[in-house]
C-alpha cells in the first residue's frame, strides 16, 4: 500500500539554529506511528510542520490525494481540512463548554450543522465525556481535557489524526485510558501519529516507531524492529530481600552476563545467554539463602535501545 | 457567512461569560453618559470664586463688586493682596482683583485694576478673565454713560446759550454801526455847516459884489443913457444910496463875516475837536463793532462745529459698536453642544480597548493555534473580531444615546441616516487601529498602554483639550487628518446643523481611505503574528528543552 506521507529532505531552522536536517521518512495509511526523541529534538516542529503551520526551508511533504502526491505547503486549505491536530498543551476555548467548543471547531471546518451534531455526539461518546457536555472547558481535569483536545481534533473526521504528547502530565490510569482511545480511534481506520518520550508507551501502541535524534528520523520500524537492531541481549530482573551488593559483585564475575544494571532494589542483568545465565543466578541466590522476591526474563526495553542510541 | 457567525457568536460568549468584561461592556456607557448628563446638562453659567482687595473701598469700588454678585459669582474681600494671590494658588479661588485705593472719577487720575489668575488652569483662564471683564465693563460702560451724558447735555446748553446770544451781538453791532453812522452824519454836518457857512459868506459877498457891479453898471448906463440929468442925478443919486447901502452892507457883511469868520473858526476848532472826538468814538465803535464780528464769529464757528456733532446719543458714544452674538443653532444645553465631542470620545476609547482586547484574548486564548490550522481564512478571523466589536460599540451607543434622549432630552436623534453612517465609520477606523495595536503588541498590559496612548494622542490633537486654532500651523495642519477631529466635525455638521450627506462625502471618503489602508495592514499583520507565533511557540519550547536537556 503507498504511503499516506512522505518526508522529502524536510529541512527546518529557527535562525541559524538546525532544528530538523534532511528528514526522510513515510507514514503508511492506518498505522499508528510513533516519533520518540529527547526534548527538544524537534518531535514538535516535525509535527507542526506536517500540518503546514510552519513552513521548512528546504525539502517537502507529501501527502496522498486522490491517486497523487501533493505538497502539504501549496496546498494548505486541503491539509487543514484532512489532518486534524491535538497540541501538547490544551488548544480549545475555556469558558465555552465541551460541546460548545465541538461545534465551534466544527463550524471552522465548515461542517453544516447536522453534520456538526452527529459528529459530537458520537466523538463525546467515543472520549467519553457525554456526561460533561455542558460543562465548561475550564472546569475540566488534565484527562479530560487531553480528551477534549482529541475530540476537537476529531470532529471533522480527518484521515490523518497528529498527537503531541498526548499523555504528558497524565497519572498512569490515566494514560491508559487515552491509549486505548488512541488505539480505538486508530480502529476506525485514522492513522494516527503520536510524538512522545513515554518510550513503553509507544513500544505497546504503536506499529512503527521513529528514533528523532541529531535533527534526523535515524530510525524507523517495529518495536522488536528496533530492539533486534540495537541490542542481542536480553534482560533478567531480579530482586531479592537483601543481599543484592553481593549477588552483583558475583554475577559481575560471570561470563554470561553483558553488563549488570541497578534500579533501586532491582537488579537487571543483561545477556546473550538468557537461560544459562538465568541458572547461575538461581544457584548463587540459592547458595546465599536469599529470598527471590521477583524474577523477570524479557526482551530489553526501548528505553535501553533509546539510551544505547544517544549513548552513540 | 456560517463560520463569521459562529466566531462572532463565540466572542460574545467569551466576553458574557467573563464578568468583568461583561460588566464593563454593560455598566461603563451607562456610567459615563450619568455622569456626562449631570455635568453638562445645563446653560449655567461658570461659578467662579472671586477675590478682592483694596486698600480703601469706595462707593465706585463696591459698585464694581456689586456687578460681580449680581451674577451668582461669590466675592470674598480678602485682607490682604498677598493672601489673594495665595488662595488662587491653593484652589480656593478662580482669581483675584486688586481695586486702586479710594477708587473715584477724577480728572488727570488714571485707575487701574490688576487681575491675577492662574494661567495654569489654560481651560478657565481666559473665560475667567473674559468674563470678569465684561462685568468690569460693563459698570465702567454705565460710568462712561453718565459722565457721557452729562457731557452731552452741556454741549446742548451751550449750543443753546450760543444760538440765544448771536441776536444780541448783532443788535450790538447795528446799534454800533448806526452811532458810527450818525457820528459820521455829524461831522459831515458840521463840516456842511462850515462849508456852508463860508459859502454863504462868500455867496452873499458876491451877490453884494455882484450888486454892486450892477449898481455901477447901471450907473455908467444910466450916465451912458439918454434919461435927464434930473432923471440921472435921480438915479444915480438912488443907485449910489444902493451903492452905498451895498458898500455898507459888504462893509458890515465882512465885519460880521470877519467876526462869523472868527466864530465860526472858533466854531470850527469846537467841530474839529468834536469831530476828532466823534471820530475817536467812531474809531471805538468800530473796533468793538470788529470784536463783535470776531466774537460772532467765534460764536457762529462754536455753533457750526458743535452743529455738527452726529452723534449725540450717550449709549452711542459710549458703546459705538455693539456685538451681538447668534448662535448658528438653537440655543440648546451644554450636553448637546458637547455630544458630537462626547460621542467620538466614548467612541475612540471603546473601540480601540474593546478591539484591543478582542484581539489580545484572541491571541492568548489557548485555542488561538487551532484556529490556524482550520481550513477557515484569515480574513475570517479578522471580520469577526471587527463587525463583534462594531456589534457592541452599537449597543453601547445605543445605551449612551437612549438614556440621553430620554432623561436628558438632548437632541441627537436627527438627520439619522447620516449620524449612522458617520457612526459607522468611525467605528470602524478605530476598530482597525485597536487590531493592529492588538496584533502588534504581545503582552496585554502592553496593548492596553499602547491602546490608551494612541488615543490619548488623538485626543490632545483635538479642539477637546486646546482649540487647535491656538496651536502653532503645522501640528494644525496634522491635526486636520485626525481622525478624532474629522469624526467629530462630522458628527457635529450631521446632529447640530443638519447637514446632509453632500456637505459631508469629503470627510467620509477620508475616513473610508484610512480604514481601507488599515485593513490592509490588520491583514498582513495577521500573516506576520502566524510566523511569528509559530517561530516564537516551537523556538522557545525547543530553547526550554535544551536547557532542561531532560530525556
Amino acid at each position: 500500500m503507498p504511503p499516506l506521507i512522505q518526508f522529502k529532505n524536510l529541512t527546518k531552522q529557527f535562525g541559524k539554529k538546525v532544528v530538523l536536517q534532511d528528514v526522510n521518512f513515510e507514514i503508511n495509511k492506518g498505522e499508528i506511528f510513533g516519533i520518540i526523541g529527547m526534548s527538544g529534538s524537534g518531535k514538535t516542529t516535525l509535527l507542526n510542520t506536517l500540518i503546514g503551520f510552519l513552513e521548512p526551508e528546504e525539502g517537502d511533504i507529501l501527502y496522498s490525494s486522490e491517486n497523487q502526491y501533493k505538497s502539504v505547503f501549496k496546498n494548505s486549505m486541503d491539509v487543514r481540512r484532512r489532518f486534524g491536530f491535538a497540541t501538547q498543551e490544551p488548544s480549545f476555548y475555556p469558558k465555552l463548554t465541551i460541546e460548545e467548543n465541538l461545534d465551534h471547531f466544527g463550524a471552522l471546518y465548515n461542517l453544516s450543522k447536522s453534520t456538526r451534531k452527529n459528529n459530537t455526539e458520537k466523538l463525546l461518546k467515543l472520549v467519553g465525556l457525554e456526561s460533561e457536555k455542558d460543562q465548561l472547558a475550564q472546569t475540566l481535569s488534565g484527562g479530560m481535557e487531553k480528551r477534549l483536545g482529541i475530540a476537537c481534533s476529531l470532529i471533522h473526521n480527518p484521515e490523518l489524526l497528529i498527537l503531541d504528547e498526548p499523555t504528558a502530565n497524565l497519572d498512569p490510569v490515566l494514560r491508559e485510558e487515552t491509549w486505548n482511545l488512541i488505539k480505538g480511534i486508530n480502529k476506525t481506520g485514522t492513522t494516527v501519529i503520536v510524538a512522545s518520550h513515554l518510550l513503553e508507551e509507544l513500544e505497546d501502541a504503536c506499529d512503527r516507531i521513529g528514533i528523532l535524534h541529531d535533527h534526523a528520523v535515524i530510525e524507523i520500524g517495529t518495536p522488536d524492529q528496533l530492539k533486534g537492531r540495537y541490542t542481542k541481549n536480553e534482560e533478567i530482573r531480579l530482586r531479592v530481600s537483601g543481599k543484592h551488593d553481593q549477588i552483583e559483585k558475583a554475577m559481575g564475575k560471570s561470563s554470561y552476563i553483558e553488563s549488570i544494571k541497578k534500579e533501586g532494589d532491582t537488579l537487571v542483568f543483561y545477556t546473550a545467554m538468557p537461560l544459562k545465565a538465568l541458572y547461575q543466578i538461581l544457584d548463587l541466590v540459592d547458595k546465599l539463602n536469599e529470598r527471590i522476591v521477583s524474577l523477570e526474563a524479557s526482551k530489553p526495553s526501548l528505553k535501553e535501545i533509546f539510551e544505547s542510541v544517544y549513548q552513540r | 457567512m456560517q463560520t463569521l457567525i459562529k466566531i462572532i457568536k463565540k466572542n460574545f460568549k467569551l466576553l458574557i461569560r467573563s464578568k468583568s468584561s461583561a460588566l464593563i461592556i454593560i455598566l461603563g456607557p451607562l456610567l459615563v453618559i450619568f455622569l456626562v448628563g449631570i455635568a453638562f446638562d445645563n446653560l449655567n453659567k461658570y461659578s467662579l470664586n472671586i477675590g478682592t482687595y483694596s486698600e480703601g473701598y469706595s462707593d465706585l469700588t463696591e459698585s464694581f463688586i456689586t456687578k460681580l454678585q449680581e451674577n451668582n459669582f461669590k466675592v470674598q474681600k480678602v485682607d490682604s493682596e498677598e493672601n489673594c494671590v495665595n488662595m488662587i494658588k491653593q484652589g480656593k479661588l478662580n482669581t483675584c482683583i486688586t481695586f486702586p485705593k479710594d477708587l473715584t472719577l477724577e480728572s488727570d487720575k488714571v485707575n487701574e485694576i490688576v487681575f491675577h489668575v492662574d494661567n495654569s488652569k489654560i481651560n478657565l483662564v481666559w473665560m475667567v478673565l473674559e468674563t470678569i471683564s465684561s462685568k468690569l465693563a460693563e459698570r465702567s460702560s454705565e460710568l462712561s454713560l453718565d459722565l457721557t451724558t452729562d457731557l452731552l447735555n452741556k454741549v446742548d446748553f451751550t449750543k443753546t446759550e450760543l444760538y440765544a446770544t448771536r441776536p444780541t451781538i448783532v443788535n450790538l453791532k447795528t446799534e454800533n454801526q448806526q452811532g458810527v453812522d450818525a457820528i459820521g452824519a455829524a461831522i459831515d454836518n458840521m463840516g456842511e455847516l462850515r462849508t456852508k457857512t463860508s459859502e454863504l459868506k462868500d455867496s452873499l459877498l458876491q451877490k453884494i459884489e455882484g450888486a454892486e457891479s450892477v449898481v455901477s453898471e447901471t450907473s455908467t448906463k444910466i450916465n451912458k443913457s439918454n434919461m435927464t440929468s434930473t432923471d440921472k442925478s435921480s438915479l444915480i443919486t438912488k443907485l449910489n444910496e444902493i451903492g452905498t447901502y451895498l458898500y455898507n452892507m459888504k462893509g458890515k457883511l465882512e465885519a460880521q463875516s470877519n467876526t462869523s469868520v472868527a466864530e465860526i473858526t472858533q466854531m470850527e476848532n469846537v467841530l474839529n475837536d468834536i469831530g476828532l472826538k466823534l471820530n475817536s468814538i467812531k474809531s471805538g465803535l468800530l473796533s468793538s463793532n470788529a470784536k463783535l464780528n470776531e466774537v460772532q464769529a467765534s460764536i457762529d464757528k462754536i455753533y457750526n462745529e458743535v452743529s455738527t456733532i452726529q452723534i449725540t446719543n450717550a449709549t452711542t458714544i459710549v458703546n459705538p459698536i455693539t456685538t451681538r452674538i447668534k448662535p448658528v443653532a438653537t440655543e440648546k444645553s451644554y450636553l448637546n453642544y458637547l455630544f458630537p465631542s462626547l460621542v467620538i470620545l466614548v467612541i475612540m476609547f471603546i473601540s480601540i480597548l474593546l478591539s484591543t482586547t478582542l484581539v489580545m484574548m484572541e491571541k492568548h486564548s489557548p485555542a488561538y493555534f487551532r484556529n490556524f490550522i482550520t481550513p477557515t481564512r484569515d480574513i475570517t478571523f479578522i471580520l469577526a473580531t471587527y463587525l463583534t466589536n462594531v456589534i457592541l460599540v452599537f449597543v453601547q451607543l445605543i445605551i449612551i444615546l437612549g438614556i440621553s434622549t430620554y432623561f436628558f432630552k438632548a437632541q441627537i436623534l436627527t438627520a439619522i441616516p447620516s449620524t449612522l453612517l458617520i457612526l459607522l465609520f468611525t467605528i470602524t477606523l478605530f476598530t482597525f487601529v485597536g487590531m493592529i495595536i492588538g496584533y502588534i503588541f504581545t503582552s496585554e498590559e502592553t496593548a492596553t498602554l499602547a491602546s490608551i496612548s494612541i488615543g490619548s494622542i488623538f485626543l490632545f490633537l483635538s479642539n477637546v483639550i486646546l482649540p487647535l486654532e491656538s496651536m502653532p500651523a503645522y501640528i494644525r495642519n496634522i491635526a486636520e487628518f485626525n481622525p478624532f477631529v474629522l469624526g467629530e466635525s462630522l458628527l457635529r455638521k450631521a446632529v447640530i446643523f443638519q447637514a446632509g450627506l453632500p456637505a459631508l462625502q469629503k470627510e467620509l471618503l477620508l475616513l473610508l481611505a484610512y480604514s481601507v489602508v488599515l485593513f490592509l495592514i490588520i491583514w498582513l499583520s495577521q500573516r506576520a503574528v502566524r510566523k511569528h507565533l509559530g517561530h516564537r511557540l516551537i523556538y522557545m519550547r525547543y530553547k526550554k528543552a535544551q536547557k532542561k536537556k531532560v530525556p
